[in-house]
């Protein structure tokens, strides 16, 4: 006896709560969440990522949503300046857990670093996950995402240096 | 404490069986306060009602013309016929778990008895009133449970399972198991209610066994 793939409407009931609770933990409520929540579940029909693992899937969700997100992010008009958004902080080391709950801040650094840097800053950083599962998440080598976090902190200095 | 991230969460809501992001939440309001927030019924969107695959629509459609008490008698009867061992009148309160067959392009609530053969398929249908968590596992030749499904249940609503199974061309009959709970079972939980089959208000469990051709 086999489990038979899920229909469309199955995998929406099964799938979507989860897509959807990461793009507001990204995007926050508003529209630009729920564009890129459907954005990403049409994906992953598509892709037919449903019917793989619940790790395996929920990476897949984790990685294209973040990915989605941020590209978003980088297509939008910058609307703050790097004083607005690194210069009140002064010295202090920036807080990429605030990044999750700083929408500006969050497309503030999308238009600066390389996606696949934040991609690994967030992971890591912000949602907790370790360099292993960072790896899993986005498909790489643990040693590609000790590169990934390196870069990412010597970028993050410069911005700070900048700014200040 | 540990928090398990939020990757592992999103794991265990799919169907993950990590005994120990599955204890913490059983432990951690946080924690399953998120969970919670997954498992509540999701409005579907316009342009899915548009796109869908019409299957279960055809699967549905024998019971969704009966009235509501036929088609709940329907459920009844098929839970009976399936499970000597259950009561004949489904006690207010405690579950009922229909099973409907697809037998070629013919579809019906199955009987208990009819056979099947390769490529016919079944899916589960439950209503609950109090016990929020189904789990549905195949017993295989060796006894071991190999769990197929994992998730929450609406209660009071009468709810397809968004899985279905379709038999092989082996010989010898299926065993599935259909357990509902009020929290996720560990496995040794889950094999206990397998075995067992309780009925009760916190747990709740029968067992299918599907004859082929």
């Amino acid at each position: 006896m086999q489990l038979t793939p899920p229909t469309l409407e199955q995998a929406y009931r099964q799938f979507f709560p989860v897509v959807r609770e990461r793009c507001r933990r990204l995007l926050g409520n508003g529209d630009e969440a729920s564009d890129v929540a459907q954005e990403t579940f049409i994906r992953l029909w598509r892709a037919g990522e449903c019917r793989k693992p619940p790790r395996d899937a929920a990476a897949w969700i984790h990685r294209t949503a973040l990915h989605l997100a941020i590209d978003r992010l980088r297509g939008q008009k910058a609307r703050a300046s790097w004083a607005e958004q690194l210069g009140h902080r002064g010295g202090q080391v920036l807080d990429l857990h605030e990044v999750i709950h700083n929408r500006q801040l969050l497309a503030f650094l999308a238009q600066r670093l390389p996606a696949d840097v934040l991609e690994a800053g967030v992971l890591h950083r912000a949602d907790g996950l370790s360099q292993p599962d960072v790896a899993r998440v986005l498909g790489c080598s643990e040693r590609t995402v000790r590169r990934l976090l390196t870069e990412l902190d010597e970028r993050l200095s410069r911005l700070k240096e900048h700014a200040s | 404490m540990t928090h398990p991230t939020l990757l592992e969460l999103d794991a265990l809501h799919l169907g993950d069986s990590a005994g120990v992001v599955r204890a913490h939440v059983e432990q951690c309001d946080e924690c399953g306060g998120y969970l919670q927030t997954l498992q509540q019924p999701v409005a579907l969107p316009q342009w899915l009602d548009q796109a869908r695959t019409p299957a279960w629509r055809r699967w549905l459609a024998p019971a969704v013309g009966l009235p509501v008490s036929a088609a709940l008698a329907a459920v009844l009867l098929v839970v009976v016929s399936a499970q000597l061992t259950m009561a004949p009148i489904r006690s207010k309160g405690l579950p009922a778990v229909a099973v409907y067959a697809r037998h070629g392009d013919r579809i019906e609530l199955w009987d208990g008895r009819t056979p099947f053969q390769a490529d016919d398929a079944i899916r589960f249908e439950v209503l609950s009133e109090s016990l929020g968590r189904v789990t549905v596992a195949s017993i295989e030749p060796d006894g071991a449970l190999k769990v197929l499904h994992e998730g929450s249940v609406e209660l009071g609503h009468r709810a397809a399972l968004p899985f279905s199974l379709t038999f092989d061309a082996a010989p010898g009959a299926e065993s599935v198991v259909v357990v509902l709970s009020a929290n996720p079972l560990s496995p040794h939980e889950l094999g206990a209610a397998a075995s067992r089959q309780p009925r009760s208000s916190t747990l709740w469990a029968t067992r299918f066994v599907f004859p082929k051709r």
